[in-house]
């Protein structure tokens, strides 16, 4: 029977993307003056996952990453050493390389080696508690020259040491006669680092201890040796490094304790039945003709009769099992008699109750608790668009019905409200399958923050709260970078360095938030530090340079949207972690392409917070629709404050800027929908339609259109695949009577309001 | 009536193999992704298991402590136990001796091994 193994490699790659996954949460959470012993058993229990799953689907080189991972977490574990910074960016560093590794077998090409050896050279040196080297800096190459191999390719050095087989400690005395001067012990040592590398020396004047880690048997050493010295002067042991993987074939790779034969007895025994004659002992005689029997059949007898009496287990004579065990290449242990035979103590078991079947059945339910499909996004996006065009059919079947009438019709009324409510119902639940909790997009953030403080100096602590509240799929895709950039420039510009903090009587520790809500219709996400906060001169200045139109009165709201103009950046140095010419416009564009809004709150001194602003699912939208003229548009429900007719005299003209309305105290501007699209309008005095108050961006706008039709749900149609980008328009939909209904982009006429 | 092999390793990839290997050759599996998963599947099957083939490094429950826990069950006294298991020490075979383990099996292992060493137990 053959297995094709390729069929199982889909599911080792899923869960060692998870296991890679979790252990990268763990090492970050890791408390490393007092590690949490089950933290450190699960970090030790992913990586070992990892070397089984990969050693037994062949995947050797991410075996032998993880062996070594294994091996110096275990040694953590049991608390043989304990674990520092260092060692957990290697780990970190491990979580990357096995990630690249993994993606390299996924898509069937190959990894990157070099960084699987630098990896395993670093891991290595930690296990054998030597420093860790700068990998090939010019700090290896020194100590090399220290030890006489000047010039020796520090690459290569790597190499050996990452793939050295065995670790040999070598000791001999330093005779005059055998060196004669330094020069000639420099050679020997030489020699010996060029079969591998020498990871500890300890030279005297009267003798030299070393350990080499090489890949050359003792045979080759000692050739290099006798150069130097007589065989009998030199000692050579070899250590376990514990560090190479394991050959099975050096080894037994299996084995019984007892043997199979005595088993089955004993199963028979406690089953009640099978006695002296069985087919097991035939089998095993013709195993035995074959080569492959255990033991003599006299024995065999003999232990079947002992267990049918209900007495214990006879002893194998050691030497027998030995001989056994050396001429097969495997090998059995005698059960220890110590526990007495359970005869006829148990059930039997019971034929009249088909205990097969009954198996089967709970084998069934107990799968079905656990299970869960995986299904390709590419369905669930088909089964969301067929529940927007039923969406769309059963609006249209809603407008035909209300122009029926609803007494002699009264059946297809009723059929129609239900519906309604299934339609409802499907789509909700359907929505549902594509929603992913954000911490898919948090958890990434620990990782970011580690690693970025540590390059700026810096302490920040990542807090995160609400990472469970769910969002669509496709919405976390596209937050996942804006939010990167929002977080790196918290780190870069927001937080200060702890002398700073400490100056300014804030914790050295500074802290982020990442928080997640739902908020009616929206999923609103907030990225807040306690740092620094905008520096609003500093803004007004850097406008002023670049010729912007900015004034010192400006408000604070409005001195903050500054930062989203494109190109903008305050920073005064230019970082390796933010300050890459991603503005925070782009991270702007990118949230208002996916129908959001990003709000800033800062306090300078005390920080700032970043608010985004989300729609649950980039398909549906709560919209409200309005007529203008013949055209119907749709505004989103969640820009809309409120509607009113303008009473006499609220409306005034403004010399050169148009019209403003007043609104209890407030003047705002006043925009007409027939303007904006040039159509013709029914009403285009303000003060016989209607006015629609929106709120975008922090600004106010009060829009004239000439009667609100009323409140849907609508299909969010893209205008720019189907037709092109139109200023002003998000989107489309087609309404219930089969007309197409363009979406307002309010962001977008707010800011056209204002030029 | 194939016979029952109760196979317990929390990685679901290795599980599947086996279960995959163990189904092609006409026994019938009962898959556990921990010890104590493996307790709970051992004890709703009733008294009709075979083997059990069960992994050392697991959440929840370990290997050895299933064993152990198991072999103190009057209807497992006396069903084969093999450990799958990647570390074959004295130290190992002795520890899973004394948890009432029958064998042990090195990993990794390919699947003809594997029913190798089953049918050697069970036939």
């Amino acid at each position: 029977m053959s297995i094709d193994m390729s069929q199982f490699y889909q599911a080792f790659f899923e869960e060692t993307v998870e296991q890679l996954g979790s252990m990268e949460s763990l090492l970050l959470a890791l408390d490393l003056d007092s590690p949490d012993a089950d933290q450190l058993n699960a970090i030790f229990r992913a990586a070992h996952s990892i070397k089984g799953g990969s050693g037994t689907f062949g995947f050797t080189d991410m075996t032998e990453v993880t062996h070594i991972l294994e091996t110096l977490l275990d040694r953590i574990r049991k608390n043989e050493i304990a674990i520092t910074s260092e060692m957990v960016d290697a780990f970190l560093l491990a979580v990357d390389v096995l990630r690249e590794i993994l993606g390299a077998h996924q898509s069937g090409n190959t990894a990157d080696t070099e960084a699987t050896i630098e990896l395993c050279g670093k891991l290595e040196r930690l296990a054998l508690g030597s420093p860790v080297i700068q990998a090939k800096g010019a700090h290896r190459n020194s100590q090399r020259s220290a030890v006489g191999a000047a010039g020796n390719e520090a690459r290569v050095g790597d190499l050996k040491e990452a793939v050295s087989k065995h670790a040999y400690q070598i000791k001999f005395p330093r005779t005059p006669t055998a060196f004669p001067s330094k020069k000639h012990l420099d050679s020997l040592l030489e020699n010996l680092n060029n079969t591998g590398s020498i990871s500890k020396q300890e030279i005297t004047a009267k003798a030299v201890k070393l350990v080499l880690k090489t890949n050359a048997s003792e045979e080759e050493l000692r050739e290099i040796f006798s150069f130097f010295l007589k065989p009998k002067q030199l000692s050579i042991t070899e250590q376990d490094t514990g560090l190479s993987v394991p050959t099975p074939h050096d080894e037994q790779v299996y084995g019984f304790f007892e043997e199979p034969e005595q088993i089955r007895a004993r199963i028979e025994e406690a089953q009640g039945y099978g006695l002296f004659v069985e087919p097991e002992t035939i089998r095993s005689a013709v195993d035995n003709a074959q080569g492959y029997g255990f033991f003599e059949e006299t024995e065999k007898i003999k232990a079947r009769v002992e267990n049918s009496q209900g007495y214990g287990l006879f002893v194998e004579p050691e030497t027998i099992k030995t001989a056994v065990e050396n001429q097969q290449g495997y090998g059995f242990f005698n059960e220890v008699a110590d526990k007495s035979q359970p005869t006829g103590q148990f059930p039997a078991v019971r034929q009249e109750d088909n205990p097969g079947r009954r198996i089967t059945d709970k084998a069934a339910a107990a799968t079905l608790g656990d299970s869960s499909i995986r299904v390709s996004v590419g369905k669930v996006d088909k089964m969301v668009n067929l529940v927007g065009e039923l969406v769309i059919t059963q609006a249209m079947l809603a407008e035909t019905i209300s122009k029926m009438d609803a007494a002699s019709n009264e059946s297809l009324v009723t059929g129609l409200v239900q519906l309604e409510r299934n339609t409802r119902d499907l789509q909700e639940s359907v929505m549902s399958v594509r929603m992913m909790p954000i911490n898919v997009v948090f958890s990434r953030f620990q990782r970011v923050v580690r690693d970025s403080a540590g390059k700026l100096n810096k302490k920040v602590q990542l807090k995160v709260v609400g990472e469970s509240t769910e969002l669509d799929k496709g919405l976390i895709e596209k937050v996942s970078d804006p939010l990167t950039h929002l977080v790196r420039n918290s780190l870069d510009h927001g937080i200060e360095t702890p002398d700073e903090r400490i100056a300014k009587g804030k914790n050295p520790v500074g802290t982020i938030t990442l928080r997640a809500a739902h908020q009616g219709g929206n999923i609103v996400i907030e990225v807040s530090d306690d740092g620094a906060g905008l520096n609003r001169e500093r803004i007004i200045a850097k406008a002023r340079e670049k010729g912007m139109p900015v004034s010192d009165g400006m408000s604070d709201a409005d001195v903050w949207q500054i930062i989203f103009a494109p190109g903008f950046s305050t920073a005064a140095v230019i970082t390796d972690v933010s300050g890459r010419g991603v503005g925070m416009d782009v991270v702007k564009k990118n949230i208002e392409s996916i129908g959001g809004r990003v709000d800033i709150v800062s306090q300078q001194g005390s920080g700032s917070t970043i608010t985004i602003r989300l729609p649950l699912t980039l398909a549906i939208l709560d919209g409200m629709s309005i007529a203008v003229g013949e055209q119907i548009y749709i505004l989103p429900l969640s820009f809309i404050s409120e509607s009113l007719q303008p009473g006499l005299g609220d409306i005034k003209d403004i010399s050169g800027q148009g019209q403003v309305v007043h609104v209890r105290g407030e003047y705002l501007p006043l925009l007409a929908l027939y303007n904006v699209f040039k159509v013709d309008a029914k009403y285009t005095d303000p003060m016989e339609g209607i006015l629609v108050l929106l709120e975008a961006e922090g600004n106010k706008v009060a829009l004239q259109v000439d009667e609100l039709l009323g409140q849907h749900q609508v299909v969010i149609k893209s205008l720019e695949t189907n037709y092109r980008k139109v200023a002003g328009v998000s989107g489309a939909t087609i309404m219930g009577d089969g007309r197409v209904a363009l979406i307002i982009d309010v962001g977008a006429l707010v800011k056209l309001s204002k030029h | 009536m194939a016979k029952t092999i109760l196979a317990v390793d929390d990685s679901t990839s290795i599980r599947q193999m086996v279960a995959f290997t163990l189904k092609s050759a006409g026994y019938s599996v009962i898959e556990a992704a921990d010890g104590q998963e493996g307790l709970d599947k051992a004890n709703a099957s009733g008294d009709a298991i075979s083997l059990v083939l069960t992994d050392q490094n697991m959440p929840k429950m370990d290997g050895l402590t299933f064993i152990k826990t198991l072999r103190t069950q009057p209807k497992f006294v006396a069903t084969p136990i093999l450990m799958l298991t990647t570390e074959s020490s004295d130290d190992m075979k002795a520890q899973g001796k004394a948890a009432g383990a029958t064998g042990w099996l090195v990993k990794p292992f390919d699947p003809h091994k594997l029913l190798e060493v089953v049918k050697k137990v069970i036939g």
